[in-house]
């Protein structure tokens, strides 16, 4: 999952956005903490598994649950784990005074070819999953609301789904349905007319 | 939870998966074309989620072809 959020990662720091990026061993609860504290990020993104009330990080252990929803307060968040919007998210947002937090409200499902495990970017099967969901942060990194950034991902949705309806490319079928569940998934609580700058 | 036609239905749509393809499904986790049919042939909450799926997406078919003509 970590290499799908590369792309987004080049387009902030082309946008002079300072990136401070987390992935591996060091996905744990009290480095992911004392960084939010220390850094006081406008904007996290969350990129990982997770159910309704916790992200998860390295081999399975908890991250952020609903007691240390307080880090996001002031902040605009993008889970793409799944259904961590559904408590998580929306606790922090009525209790912790989180500005937004846009997420997925069912499993997160992707579709990939068992032939390039070891280098998911080259995967063309399941680009149009990860394009259409990185929609969302692309999008607020170059300015727009919450409210635009999930729009801007509902029509890259419709523009794949139009193209992989005609396409014989290999799981065309299965994309089609990763990317219609994800985009019914995909919503936010608190303030959509938010920017993250 | 789902009763034997909805499964033989979904079932039926995953046979033509190609088998050179793997479906994670969130924390579940990555599953063959035959794995998913034995999940929902048994009834198991990855085979349940995957009834969900298919059901969504023969659910969201009208509206996303109405979003495809408004978009152009």
């Amino acid at each position: 999952m970590y290499e799908w959020s590369v792309p987004v990662i080049e387009i902030a720091e082309s946008h002079g956005i300072k990136v401070d990026h987390v992935d591996g061993p060091k996905v744990m609860k009290s480095e992911i903490a004392s960084r939010v504290e220390k850094l006081n990020p406008n904007f996290i993104f969350l990129n990982g598994h997770g159910d309704s009330k916790t992200f998860f990080g390295y081999r399975g252990q908890v991250v952020i649950e609903i007691g240390d929803a307080y880090l996001f307060k002031n902040k605009i968040v993008f889970s793409r784990a799944c259904s961590c919007v559904k408590k998580l998210g929306r606790d922090a947002v009525k209790n912790h005074n989180c500005t937004s937090f846009i997420g997925y409200e069912f499993e997160f499902v992707n579709v990939r070819q068992t032939n390039v495990e070891l280098n998911p970017r080259r995967d063309e099967i399941s680009r149009p999953i990860w394009e259409t969901s990185n929609a969302v942060p692309i999008s607020l990194i170059k300015g727009t609301t919450i409210s635009e950034s999930i729009e801007s991902s509902h029509k890259k949705a419709t523009k794949e789904i139009s193209r992989l309806l005609f396409s014989k490319e290999l799981g065309a079928i299965e994309v089609m349905k990763a990317i219609i569940v994800n985009d019914e998934g995909l919503t936010y609580h608190g303030d959509g007319s938010a920017k993250i700058y | 939870m789902y009763s034997e036609n909805i499964k033989e239905l979904v079932k039926l749509r995953l046979m033509s998966t190609p088998s050179n393809i793997k479906i994670s499904i969130g924390s579940f986790g990555e599953f063959s074309k035959d794995q998913l049919i034995e999940e929902v042939e048994k009834g198991t909450p990855v085979g349940n989620a995957a009834i969900r799926m298919e059901l969504l997406f023969i659910r969201k078919m009208a509206s996303i072809s109405k979003r495809i003509s408004e978009q152009g």
